[in-house]
């Protein structure tokens, strides 16, 4: 079932893998039409939602093991794009950009912009402690 | 009381007559709102405000405005103030905005009516609407279909003729294939043509907003309004005001235009190209040239979409943190818990993986590997449109390869809502003007739609060659036609 030329493979075109080059299950499932080679480690998932300050349930990794990787495996399909440099600057736009007079506008009213805040007291937004005083200067 | 299946002109001039006031035309759309409840086309409706601003538009007169007291639909990723705007998402699903975005300021300073807030994908993030929190709308023509995205609740309501105009937005082609899907017109305008400022960022250098309408001519209308630089959004472009209905009507004689090989490729059905060779006859016979062409990177697109959405996604949608707006967690323990379990429980699933991949993709070292090196492939795909159009006016093909499909499709396939855009989102890389118009009905019933893209910042020649093409084509396509109850 497994063929760990092919894991090998994979696992050296995915920067994502040369950090964490451990083992790994490959599956062969099929999802939606798709065969679904290979998945993230229960790790991996861990990092990614870390990024993403998204929390994910014990429940729910088993899902974004094979998920994540297939959108991973989509994306790096840009590898094999050749003509890359990296050296040249690319705005994502072309048009000029103009710049405007530094003038103070029109602002919005600080009662107006509290009114969506979930906790807030006077005109300050509330939010749980950031720095503890143990480790507070 | 079918003053809105009238023509625009007629409406007019009935309202400038004071034959009929606002008022009726708002009665009558939120009558036939509630005839197609079923549809579930919007999220918020605007009944006491749109009521009131009709009754004040009695006291004036309507002069040369012909979008003067006509209902709007607005997507729900673009700011009302005091009107809820929430993206069809959990974690906005009270919040109510305290400014105007800067489209629906120029559209009620153009005395339009804000009908109400349309469904759509949640935070414009899918193909079909189905990623919306309040459930997907249903296509007029069969309500077992989709009726795309991410705008559908806007598709959806001109095509049941709810209104006459709506607002989309199209990061991904989120306003043509919608469009498509259910018959009507749909313009995603050059980037930069349309200020951004008040409409919730996706991808910032592709979101662009763009007027959805039953035909050609009233969509040029509604973007002659919508267009124009803002001091508000530094991307949007300093060009003058232009007409974009100036070349309507204009003989199509000589022109020249360009009909990707890819596009026609067996990616697309049977059925859909025969739609699409057979206008190209009609083109022909009527003194257009069209040339079947090779393009380099169009099917590199959606990967570049991917990376490029994505990451930008995960970084525009690191604003939500439960803090300043929008749904919280009751009792975090600490800042980190309050931001984990927020996120977790106020995105929904096609959100969160695209902000976990996003994520991944913008960090350390990865930037360079993905995002800037999209970044650099998508400005050589711009010029490879260049290079069409050095010999061509414009370039057509389908707008989607299959037509709508069911509702009850799985949705578990996460590459399926980016592979159904395949068409579209070249255009979007390009940062160019496109506009989906109904050819057609396939077998099952259900609307085709051809594509039309255009030089960077010429919407107008794209009105001029729709315009043409829904005369000729004469389909006036309305799911409601066939129904004898209406």
């Amino acid at each position: 079932m497994i063929n760990k030329n092919k894991h090998k493979t994979i696992t050296k075109n995915n920067s994502l893998f040369k950090l964490k080059a451990k083992k790994y299950d490959i599956i062969t499932k099929v999802k939606g039409g798709i065969p679904v080679k290979d998945k993230l480690t229960k790790e991996e998932v861990l990092h990614v939602a870390h990024l993403a300050r998204i929390k994910v349930d014990d429940d729910e990794i088993e899902k974004y093991q094979v998920e994540l990787k297939q959108l991973l495996n989509d994306v790096d399909k840009i590898k094999e794009v050749e003509g890359y440099d990296e050296e040249r600057m690319i705005a994502p736009w072309q048009e000029d950009t103009k710049l405007r007079e530094d003038n103070p506008g029109e602002m919005l009213n600080p009662k107006e912009v509290l009114k969506n805040a979930p906790r807030h007291s006077g005109n300050y937004i509330e939010v749980p402690i950031v720095i503890s005083e143990s480790e507070g200067a | 009381m079918k003053y809105l299946d009238k023509k625009i002109e007629e409406i007019h001039e009935a309202l400038k007559k004071k034959e009929i006031k606002p008022i009726d035309l708002v009665e009558e759309a939120f009558e036939r709102i509630e005839a197609n409840k079923e549809l579930n086309t919007y999220i918020t409706l605007n009944k006491e405000e749109a009521i009131k601003k009709a009754k004040e538009l009695e006291e004036k007169d309507a002069g040369d405005n012909l979008l003067f007291g006509l209902p709007i639909a607005v997507k729900d990723n673009i700011l009302t103030k005091d009107l809820r705007t929430t993206c069809a998402s959990h974690i906005l699903e009270n919040f109510i905005p305290i400014y105007d975005a800067t489209v629906v300021e120029k559209i009620n300073n153009n005395d339009m009516i804000i009908i109400g807030k349309t469904n759509m994908d949640e935070f414009a993030m899918g193909s079909s609407s189905r990623t919306s929190y309040f459930g997907a709308p249903k296509n007029p023509w069969n309500k077992e279909k989709i009726s795309g995205g991410s705008s559908g609740g806007s598709a959806t309501t001109i095509a049941a003729r709810d209104v006459l105009f709506a607002l989309g937005t199209d990061t991904g082609g989120s306003i043509r294939q919608p469009a498509s899907y259910t018959g009507i017109v749909g313009m995603k305008p050059t980037y930069g043509r349309v200020s951004r400022y008040g409409l919730v960022a996706f991808a910032s250098s592709l979101d662009q907003i763009g007027p959805m309408t039953k035909n050609v001519y009233e969509n040029a209308l509604l973007l002659n309004v919508l267009a124009g630089p803002d001091d508000k959004d530094l991307t949007s472009a300093d060009k003058e005001y232009e007409d974009f209905t100036r070349k309507i009507g204009k003989d199509i004689k000589g022109m020249k235009i360009a009909l990707p090989n890819y596009f026609m490729s067996d990616i697309v059905t049977e059925e859909i190209r025969n739609e699409v060779e057979n206008v190209k006859k009609l083109l022909e016979e009527n003194g257009a040239t069209v040339d079947y062409v090779d393009m380099k990177y169009l099917d590199k697109a959606v990967t570049l979409y991917q990376i490029i959405a994505m990451g930008e996604a995960s970084s525009n949608l690191a604003r939500f943190d439960g803090i300043r707006y929008g749904y919280t967690t009751e009792t975090p323990k600490d800042i980190e818990d309050l931001y984990l379990e927020t996120r977790k429980n106020g995105f929904g699933k096609e959100v969160k993986r695209r902000i976990m991949v996003g994520s991944y993709l913008l960090s350390g070292e990865n930037a360079k590997i993905y995002y800037n090196k999209a970044l650099s492939i998508r400005d050589d795909m711009r010029k490879e449109f260049d290079k069409v159009y050095e010999n061509y006016d414009l370039i057509i093909g389908p707008t989607t390869t299959t037509t709508a499909y069911d509702l009850t499709d799985p949705m578990d396939d996460p590459s399926k809502s980016f592979m159904d855009d395949v068409l579209v989102i070249p255009v979007n890389m390009a940062g160019l003007p496109g506009l989906s118009l109904p050819i057609g009905l396939g077998k099952e019933h259900m609307p085709i739609g051809l594509h039309i893209i255009g030089k960077s910042f010429d919407e107008a020649t794209i009105y001029q060659l729709a315009s043409f093409l829904e005369q000729k084509l004469n389909l006036n396509l309305n799911p409601r036609k066939d129904d004898e109850n209406v």
